[in-house]
């Protein structure tokens, strides 16, 4: 049964980095291509470590997967932030669709 | 003071042990030593560093943690069905909000859970204002960030970290929550 929910947990990983893979052929503008990239970086590498998380063989070895989730889920907002935030002060063209909106 | 030290040393050391996965005299040694400079080398940030925390902080963090989640799990299939089938379509939306954080640590944490949220990536913070700047993939995810119920969480994280000061005082002045976060924007040239 675990090893069954620890396939699945695979599955959705794959599923989402072949979706970001595909999106950066769709996306039309790097800030929008950050989007398709941070469902690998969020779904893609939870799953994994997730899947990992159920077949691992000790609780030493869970508790290292957790702290590389955490690290990851720290430091891959904080490049995504610095990438298009370089891109924003160079003035990295926007796709002409996009809009302004005030929240 | 000196229990803040030792503190920050047992859980970088505690840390290089389950990095490490070996705990032989060798593996310790360095990871005394490296926990001891690095310690020393962050000897500025140890006053900020909290030495209690209660139930209700833990049960507001986790609280948090599962909002994020679970908008992490809606954005994303959001996000596949736009790649996948164009629907809904990439209209890609730059929002200025201005969420009700007071603290910068606050800002902080909030920019990184709207980064770590497919579709949506924080720009900017105007660090006087707290004004974020973010990208959305579209108006839908755009709207669903103005009344994200995380911002609300994170307010009631503040608020509960003000009550208690759980930041002790040093000399030269007090250390609060919100001298914990970094400004971003500080480095602007033109300090706008």
């Amino acid at each position: 049964m675990i090893r069954l929910l620890a396939n699945l947990c695979f599955l959705g990983s794959f599923i989402s980095f072949a979706v970001t893979t595909l999106g950066l052929y769709k996306m039309p503008d790097p800030y929008n291509l950050m989007h398709a990239v941070s469902v690998a970086d969020s779904v893609g590498v939870g799953f994994a470590i997730l899947g990992f998380f159920l077949v691992s063989p000790s609780w030493a070895v869970r508790i290292k997967l957790l702290v590389v989730l955490a690290l990851f889920w720290i430091v891959n907002p904080a490049t995504s932030h610095l990438v298009l935030k370089a891109g924003f002060v160079r003035e990295e063209p926007l796709a002409a669709e996009t809009r302004a909106m005030k929240g | 003071m000196e229990r803040r030290y030792i503190a920050l040393f047992l859980l970088l050391f505690g840390f290089w042990l389950v990095v490490a996965g070996e705990a032989d005299w060798e593996h310790i040694l360095v990871g005394v030593l490296v926990a001891l400079v690095t310690v020393w080398l962050w000897r500025d940030l140890v006053p900020q560093i909290p030495l209690s925390c209660s139930a209700r902080g833990v049960l507001l963090f986790g609280q948090c943690l599962l909002t994020l989640v679970w908008s992490i799990i809606e954005s994303a299939i959001s996000v596949t069905r736009t790649v996948l089938f164009g629907n809904p379509p990439i209209e890609p939306v730059l929002l200025t909000v201005r969420p009700n954080l007071e603290t910068n640590w606050g800002r902080v944490f909030l920019a990184n859970c709207i980064t770590l949220t497919p579709g949506s990536v924080t720009i900017d913070i105007d660090p006087e204002t707290g004004v974020f700047i973010i990208h959305a993939l579209n108006p839908e995810i755009a709207e669903g960030l103005c009344s994200w119920r995380i911002i609300d969480e994170i307010r009631a994280l503040e608020l509960w970290g003000k009550e208690r000061a759980i930041y002790a005082p040093t000399a030269g002045g007090s250390y609060s929550l919100d001298s914990l976060g970094t400004l971003a924007g500080d480095h602007r040239p033109d300090g706008s």
